[in-house]
Formats: structure tokens, sequence, C-alpha cells
């Protein structure tokens, strides 16, 4: 039997296919396009490279900010428990994730079984998240892929501040003006971002395996930011951005797992 | 729904201005629930609570700043922009740092539509009257002093009103309260069981309605809808069963419950337009003046406080409130900047979760619809954890 | 942990010798804090507005979360580390308690929950045998201190003061009945201390402390008429230095004795015509709590002439005299004799814009601290309607320096001192009573 999960993000849409034990296929796709019609697109598109039909799967869950747009869903799951879920699969031995998306982090704890028992959000803006690395190289007039590799370069770090991720602009600024190198700011925004991430991971308070998923796993400059951080190894899966889609394959092959959306709360009558 | 209940969760202003014009009699608006609406309803005025809009401010931002209540900025913009001008009176009581400015922000920022009436400069018909609501509700002499207060503002309402409010007049008002304490609780009572009979968000349109209606008519009509849901033994959604704790639930901050009934059922909560609202009784084999303040006084607001580090009026209030409900899981709506709300929840949370065994989730919200719907990822995985 | 922005957070140059003087005082009471609990005497942890006189009597020695954290945001651990204060607040933070919540708060409960209470500025506040509370002035307090009473496990007294609201004017003598409800609690007050601590109640030591503090408090009272003087004598930054005797050792003859020295160099510097600056062209006021973390700012506008005369956050207000009734009904009295509504706090203002001789308001718009916070905007809409002055807003917390940003600040009281100076270049009167006023 085949599973599938599709991540409707701010950014991207991304659909993994699994038949309950390996990953049959992933793909991501950027686009604009609203969340209803870039699903269908990516799932489409999916299947097809794996020369499989709709009928071909038993049960579709969509996850993510546009979820609940995916009509042709079965059920919809949360991006805490799909990411709990797909870190687990890459890693049997995650008890904490860090998901940094391009305009959300979560941090999710997980028991010696694997069972989602707590998890973190930030709860009202950018810092900390895949955004405020953006602003960064926006400010810097830097191409955001670039930011990472520019931080590595760096000897020590130019202060930035990691309460508001607006306020860095006037403190990045300043110090352009005041002739510090690019590489030692772009440092300063990865310190910022990284502990912002660390206050959500300790929240949910940090053990061993740490697994870091979403776009910004992708940038080594966080990654290192993070792990002096919180002095744990970090690991970063292969495709770190399809991990929650995995989840919400792996939740689709759950029969009790994710939920139908009701269709009107407002008065129930029998 | 009803529609005697409908109207005012659809239009709570257009309802009321429909009763007075009916009616001809006097409306007072009120903050919270600690307020003694019994004595207005015993001089015949129909007692409202205010609440605000949910939509962008137009006149109050320019006078309160944004670091503080959105619920009560809002209510004070809604009285700016003259949608509460059928109000002869407000009534502010002492609750918290917020709701308390009101009594001088309301007083000079809000076109009063009724006239003054001056003698030796003194206003005997104010349009504000402030109620010193104690902060600390036990205390040797918490209850004499109350009265006290309780008193003067009889005496404040008479002079204004023109007419006496006799004990007598407050005694039939507190037999009428009772009434639909009874059907409240009778409501509540159905949501106990598994499935509950009618949602969280039923539930609260009701006691929202309570709110603005002349409360021997809510009974009457709550009654008769309770005994219509109990003769055709209606069963509501099943989910898993969540407590609500927050601020003020007016039309705005509803919003939650009809995010998190997407995912689960709230099936009680420690709500000042819930439990808070109606659970304490009035007892009537006391002097009048005396049930209404020991009523007012039993509310549980987070905002009071008791000689102890728990108070232990508001932790036994949430017991009452969970335990009899098999509730799962308890979600924390807050407004930001809610002081007494954001320093009770730390401790508050473990003491529910090593106590009673109930998770909770804190959301914190800023007053808007869009604000809610932000909530959804984590109301969503809360609810996924807790089914397992 | 990544280093903030050093904000350059300077201190205040005073005009006053016994100003300069009072860290020593400061010290020197922390540690008589600590003498009196190594000798195994209690101590309490209160916050202002509790009658201090009661702790005096009762043999309590007083400490104050509130001040403790205004110390705190000044105090570095080493030169290169972040301010105590924001130490402290992240691990509130860290602890789920909200950044909305006020600044004393998130610092107190970070100080406590971080364990070890002598790692802290002074050796820390002496570990606590018992809580005092106020509902006085905000909601804040009574549940900060339910929360420190559970996490140190001390028992918590609260004292619910009644709100005085007016229809006019700023103080009035209370109604019989508010009296007798604050008075039973001052007597419970007192019970619960005997309960906790052993030691009974001695109305004469009552007297005795209730005598310092009135001799105290009509001290503080002069002085506030002498700084009406031009050009001004004492300033804020010596305002807010020297408050602290006044308000947490009120009770006491060290209090007395420091408030005479100032008393007398104020006057001394009034008969030599010398005022804070040389050049003294506009005086300031500064509405609420300091930026405690950078009390520099009250030198910002020396350069151009600009001088901040008066305060009123912790200034005195006039007692009834002392009398022969019962010392717990006349605190009572003094107590519930001051207006405590916006209403109350803006004539009051008013008032003293005009006595003080006040050009310009500068407004603490200090995002955490509520009761400050509130009036902010009417204070400024005031101001303007009522006098003709202008005021800038200053968006800060109380102690927490990681969200003053300024630069932005600069700016703005740049524009603010313009307008001022506008006025002077003009020959235009800097104060200008409303029409009809």
């Amino acid at each position: 039997m085949l599973f599938a999960g599709i991540d409707v993000g701010a950014q991207s849409v991304k659909a993994v296919v699994f038949d309950g034990e390996k990953i049959l296929g992933r793909k991501l796709l950027i686009t604009e396009e609203e969340a209803e019609k870039a699903a269908g697109e990516v799932y489409h598109e999916l299947l097809s490279e794996l020369g499989l039909h709709p009928g071909d799967v038993e049960r579709i869950v969509a996850t993510g900010w546009g979820a609940r747009e995916v009509s042709f869903a079965d059920k919809t799951s949360s991006e805490q428990m799909c990411a709990a879920r797909g870190a687990r699969q890459m890693f049997p031995g995650a008890r904490t994730v860090l998901d940094m998306g391009a305009e959300g982090s979560r941090a999710m704890k997980l028991g010696p079984d694997g069972t989602l028992l707590d998890f973190s959000n930030n709860a009202k803006c950018a810092s900390g998240t895949g955004a405020s690395i953006e602003l960064g190289a926006l400010y810097l007039k830097v191409p955001i892929h670039q930011m990472g590799p520019l931080s590595l370069a760096a000897e020590g770090a130019a202060d930035v501040s990691s309460t508001c991720a607006v306020f860095a602009e006037s403190v990045i600024i300043s110090h352009i003006h005041q002739g510090e190198s690019r590489e030692r700011i772009a440092a300063g925004v990865h310190r910022a971002a990284a502990t912002r991430a660390a206050e959500l991971l300790n929240r949910v308070g940090i053990q061993e395996d740490v697994i870091f998923v979403g776009g910004a796993a992708l940038n080594p400059g966080l990654v290192k930011s993070l792990q002096e951080m919180i002095k744990l190894p970090i690991l970063v899966p292969e495709h770190p951005r399809t991990v929650v889609a995995l989840g919400a394959a792996i939740q689709a092959s759950i029969k009790k797992a994710g939920r139908k959306r009701r269709e009107d709360a407002k008065s129930i009558e029998s | 729904m009803i529609d005697t209940f409908a109207q005012y969760t659809e239009d709570r202003h257009a309802a009321v201005r429909k009763w007075k014009e009916r009616t001809g009699k006097q409306v007072y608006g009120y903050f919270c629930c600690v307020t003694p609406e019994e004595i207005l309803f015993a001089a015949d005025i129909l007692p409202v609570r205010i609440t605000g809009t949910g939509e962008p401010l137009q006149l109050a931002d320019l006078h309160v700043p944004p670091n503080s209540c959105p619920f009560a900025r809002s209510c004070l913009d809604a009285g700016m922009r003259g949608l509460y001008d059928y109000l002869d009176g407000v009534v502010v009581p002492n609750t918290c740092d917020f709701i308390f400015s009101m009594e001088y922000f309301w007083k000079t920022l809000v076109p009063r539509p009724t006239k003054p009436a001056l003698i030796a400069g003194v206003d005997i018909r104010p349009y504000v009257h402030y109620i010193n609501y104690p902060e600390k509700i036990v205390g040797r002499d918490v209850v004499p002093f109350y009265v006290d207060v309780l008193r003067g503002f009889r005496q404040d309402l008479e002079r204004s009103l023109g007419r006496s409010i006799t004990d007598e007049d407050l005694a039939r008002a507190i037999t009428v309260y009772n009434e639909d304490k009874v059907q409240m609780k009778r409501m509540y009572e159905m949501r106990k069981s598994d499935p509950p009979a009618l949602s969280g968000y039923e539930a609260w349109q009701i006691a929202y309605a309570g709110l603005m209606m002349p409360k021997d008519d809510h009974a009457a009509d709550l009654k008769a809808y309770l005994d219509d849901i109990e003769g055709k033994s209606r069963k509501g959604a099943e989910g898993v069963r969540i407590y609500l704790s927050g601020s003020a639930m007016d039309r705005v901050n509803a919003e939650i419950y009809k995010l998190i009934e997407e995912y689960g059922v709230v099936v009680s909560d420690d709500l000042c337009v819930g439990t808070r609202s109606f659970w304490y009784p009035l007892r009537p084999q006391l002097p009048p003046l005396e049930a209404i303040a020991r009523r007012s006084l039993g509310t549980a607001c987070p905002r009071s406080t008791v000689t102890a580090p728990i108070p232990e009026n508001r932790w036994a209030h949430i017991v009452n409130t969970t335990k009899e409900f098999n509730v799962e899981g308890a979600i924390f709506y807050v407004l930001k900047c809610c002081d007494g709300r954001l320093s009770e929840i730390p401790h508050l949370r473990e003491k529910l979760r090593d106590e009673l065994g109930i998770p909770s989730l804190v959301l914190e919200g800023d007053y808007t619809e869009e604000g809610v719907e932000q909530m959804r990822g984590p109301v969503e995985a809360f609810i996924e954890m807790l089914e397992g | 942990m990544s280093k903030e922005v050093q904000v350059t957070t300077k201190r205040s140059r005073k005009t006053l010798e016994v100003a300069r003087n009072t860290w020593k005082f400061i010290k020197q009471d922390y540690e008589e804090g600590h003498e009196h609990k190594r000798a195994g005497k209690p101590v309490v942890w209160s916050c202002a507005m509790v009658e201090k006189e009661l702790y005096y009597a009762m043999g309590l020695f007083p400490y104050y979360p509130e001040q403790f954290a205004a110390l705190c945001a000044v105090q570095r651990k080493t030169p290169d580390s972040e301010k105590e204060a924001v130490r402290f607040a992240r691990i509130a933070e860290q602890a789920g308690y909200s950044t909305d919540l006020c600044g004393y708060e998130r610092v107190g409960t970070g100080y406590v929950l971080n364990g070890d209470l002598s790692d802290a500025p002074l050796g820390g506040m002496a570990p606590p045998d018992l809580l005092v509370t106020s509902s006085s002035i905000c909601d804040v307090r009574l549940k900060w201190f339910e929360d420190m009473a559970q996490r140190l496990k001390v028992p918590l007294f609260t004292l619910d003061r009644p709100e005085r609201v007016f229809d006019r004017g700023i103080m009035q003598y209370p109604k019989a009945h508010e009296v007798r409800y604050y008075r039973s609690q001052l007597e419970d007050f007192l019970n619960f201390t005997t309960e906790v601590t052993g030691i009974k109640y001695d109305p004469e030591r009552l007297r005795e402390c209730l005598e310092w503090a009135h001799k105290t408090n009509e001290l503080r009272l002069e002085i506030l008429e002498l700084r009406k003087a031009v050009p001004s004598p004492m300033g804020c930054a010596d305002g807010f230095a020297t408050m602290y005797p006044g308000m947490y050792c009120s009770g006491t003859e060290k209090a007395y004795i420091y408030y005479k020295a100032l008393r007398d160099e104020v006057k001394a510097k009034i008969q030599a015509g010398k005022g804070q600056i040389e050049n003294e062209r506009f005086r300031l006021l500064w509405y609420g709590i300091p930026t405690w973390f950078n009390m520099g700012i009250f030198n910002y506008f020396e350069p151009i002439g600009g001088v901040f005369a008066y305060e009123p956050a912790y200034n005195p207000s006039p007692w009834p005299p002392p009398s022969n009734e019962d010392p717990l009904t006349e605190i009572a009295t003094r107590t519930l004799s001051v207006g405590t509504s916006i209403g109350s706090r803006v004539e009051a203002i008013l008032e003293q814009c005009v006595e003080y001789n006040i050009a310009g308001g500068v407004l603490a718009y200090l995002i955490t601290c509520r009761p400050v916070y509130l009036p902010t905007l009417e204070i400024r809409r005031v101001l303007q309607d009522e006098l003709g002055i202008p005021s800038v807003l200053i968006e800060c917390d109380l102690v927490d320096e990681r969200t003053f940003s300024e630069g932005q600040i600069k700016t703005r009281m740049d524009a603010f001192a313009e307008q001022i100076l506008k006025k002077l270049e003009a020959g235009e009167p800097l104060q200008q009573r409303a029409a009809g006023a």
C-alpha cells in the first residue's frame, strides 16, 4: 500500500510517497500558486515521475499552513506531528526536533518511543526563522544562499540584536557604515537566529539526538552557530526540506492519525 | 440556535437598541463579571456587558497606548465611536489595571448621551459609576467593607434615577438571577456527557446572549431550549475534551472556540463570560446586599488575590470546573499584556499537570480574527498530541 | 549566549554631593540586611507603597525586589558581560514568562529561578522569611509576589489598599469604612508577622518610627519646595538617586539624617545662586520611572541649556499631622488620602508643571509598566492643550535595555528640543495657559 504526504508551505510545496517502510520518491516545487493548485501540481508531477496513478495511493495527508485548502487530501495533520514523525523515520534515535521554515519555527520533544510529548512555537515574529536570515541577506545585498558560506568565513561575529528582526536592520546598517566586514555581520545574523532557535529548543528541553529539519537546515552557517550554542551535535537529514512531507505520508500510513476537517463547527444540531 | 440568542451574538447593539425601544427602559453598560448587576436589575435597568469590536481602532489609539489590553482598548474605541450611545450609564469596577483606567477614559473621552444634573457643582446623575471592588477577596473586614461600597453605589443610583431601590427589589432580582443560574448550570451539566449535548461554541452563544438580555427572559428561553435538547436526547460532536481558560470572550475572541472545535470539543471553561458569570450562588437567606457582595467576591478572577501563594478560590474553581467534565487538555487563550494571567500561567500549568494530570497549551492573542487563525497550527498539534 | 549590543549606558552626572554618595548608603543598607540575617533576625521582601515604618517597628529588615531589579539594570558581572537585569530576564523568559510582563517582575523572577540568591550584585538580597505585598499601583505586584512565595516557599501577606477616585482634586480624607478596612488589614499584617517571627507588636516602637518618618517626610517636602528655585538647584538625576532612603528606609533615623544633609546642600546651592548648570535656558519634567540602565539621559539637554527640574515619581505627599490617635488609624488615613486615579495624576502633573516652570515633558513610555504607561498619551495631550508645552515619548522598558533604541530616541529628543529652542529664539513664553483656564 502506498501513502502520500503533502506539505504546503509559505514559499514551496513538497510531496513524498511512502510505502509504510521506505520512501519511494520526493518532490519540491517553489511556487506562488495558491495552495490547492500548487499541491495538485507537486503531487501529480511526483506520481508521474514514479510511474504511479492517484488510484495507487491509499491515503493522502496534507500539512503546512495551506493544508486545509487541499481538497483532494483525505486528512490533515499538524506540522509539529509531521516533523516529529519524519525526523524519527530518518533518525530512529530522534528526541528533539527543530523545524525552521521560511515563516515559522517550532521545536518538538519526543518520548523514547517517538511519541510527541511537547512542542514550542515562536509566538510573534520573524526572529529565529528563515525570514530573519533572508532579511539579513537583503540588507547585506547578498544572495540568500551565500549567507551561510559568508558567515563561515568570518572570524568572530558582529553583534546583531536577537530580539527583533526589524531592529536588526538599523543595527546591520550601522555596522556596514562603521566598516564592519560582511562576513562578521553575516555571522552575527546567524548567531541571532540561532539564539532564538536555542530558546525554542530550551523551552521543550534538549535531549540527543537533536534533528534539524526545514529549509534553514541547509544553511551550514546556521547549523554551526546552533551547534555552538546548544553544545550538542545537530543531525541534519538528507533532503531536510521534505522531512515534514515525509512525516505527513507516515501519518497517512497510520489509519487513525490525522483528521478530516469538520465542515461547520458553529452549531451542531443532531 | 434559537433566534432570541442568535440576534445577540450576531449584532448585539441592534438587539439591545430594539429592546430599549420596545420597553422604554434604561440600559447601563458594565465591565467584568464581578459587577453587582443585580442592583441594576433591581432598579429596572438592563445591565449589558461592554465588549469590543475587533476592528482596527479609529479613535482610542490616540489616547491609549498600544502595549495594553487590546480588548479593553477596543471597548473604549467602540464607546468613542458612539456604538454605545444607547447607554444611560456605565459601571466600572476596580478589576484589573486596565479596566480601572476605564473610569477615567470612558468619563473623559466617550461623549455622554445623557445630560448631567448639576446641583451645587455635583453631578447627581453621573454617567460613569466607579465601584471600589476589593483586590483581596478574603480578610476579616472585606465583606463589611464591600457591602458599604455597594450601599454607596445603590444610593448613587437611587439619586440618579430618582427612585428607591429597596431590599425587596434586590431580593426579587436575586430570585431572577438564581433561576438563570439554575438553567446555566443545567446547560453545563449537559456538557459532561461524552459526547457533550452541545458544542462549546453554542454554549458560548447562549452565555453571551445572557449578558445582554434581561435574566428572566434569558432563563425562560434557555429552559425551553434545554427541555427541547433533553427531549430529543441530542448528541453533539465527539472529540478530545478541552478546557478553555482565557481573557474576555466576546464575538472576536470567541473565534477561538470555532478553531478549537474543528479538532476537539470545548466542554468547560474558566472564563468570565463562561462559568465565572454564573457559578456562584446568591444566597437568599442573607441580607440582599451581602448576598450580592459575596457573589461578586466569589468570582475567582485571575487578578484577585488572597493571602496565600496560590489563591485557593482560583484553584478550587478550576478543580470544580475540570474534574467532573473529564477534561483531557487545557488551552489558555490570553490576550497580550494581560498581566494577571501571564503571571499566573507558569505555575498554574505545572499545578494542572502535576495534580490533575491535565497538559496545557498557551496561546497569546492580539484580539483580531487573523490572530486567531494563526493559532491553528499549535491547536491542531496540541490536540493531535493528546490523541496520542 | 550571544552578546547583546552594548547600549552606551552612561551614568548620570549629578549636581549634588549627597546624591553622588547615595550608592554608599545603598551598599551599607544591603550589608545591614545581610548582617541582620546572619544574626538570625527576620528579613521581609516587600514593595513600594507599603508603610515601611511597620517593618522597622516589628524588627524586620526589608528588601525590595523592584529596587533590586533597578540596581541590576545598571550592574554587570564583568565588564564584558550583559547587564545583570538582562541575564535574569532571560532566565524568566526561558521559563515561560512573557516578554510583555513588567521588567521588574521578569528580573525578580529570573533572579529567584536562578537558584543561588547570592549570585547577584551586592551579594543579592538576603533570603526572606516572609513576603509582603500591596495592591496599590498595579496588579503585577500581587501576582509576582504570589509566584515568588511559591518558589521560595515562604509565607505571603497581601495588603489591599482601596483605590481612591475623586471627581476633582488630588487628595481627600478617606471615608470611615475605607479607613476601617485598611486598618483591619494592618492589624492582620501585624498578627501575621507575629505568627511567622514570634516578634510582638509594640505600639510605642511604631510611634517612634512614625516620628522619624514624619520628620523625614517634612524634610522631603521642604526639598521639593526648594527645587522650584531658578536656576534649578537639584535635577532629576539627583532626584532619582536620592529617593532611596525615603522610599525604602522611612521610619529610621538614618533616613532623616540623610535628607537633612540633602536639604542643607540644596539650600546652600540656592544661597550661592548655583544651579545644575551655568546657563539654564529651559526646564523639563520627567514623567514616570526612569530608564535605570541609562541614567545619563538626564544630562542630555545640558549642552543647550536644558535641565530636568522635576520628577513626580517617588515624591512624597503631605501627610496629615501626627496625632494621638492610634498609629494604625493614622497610617491608614495618610495612605488613603492620596488619589490614585488617572484623573488625579493628570491634575497633579499640570499643577507641578506650573509650579516648577516646566517648558517640556519627557514622558517615559514604559512598554511593560502598565500604571505608568496607560496615562502617557493623555498627559501629553493635556500638557499641550492646557499649557501649550510639548512632550516627547521615550519608548523603553524600565530595566531591560534590549528594547531601547538609542538612535531613534536621540532623534526624537533632538526634535523635541528644537520645538522649545524655537520658542526661546522667537521670544515666546515657554508655557501658555489655555484661554479661560
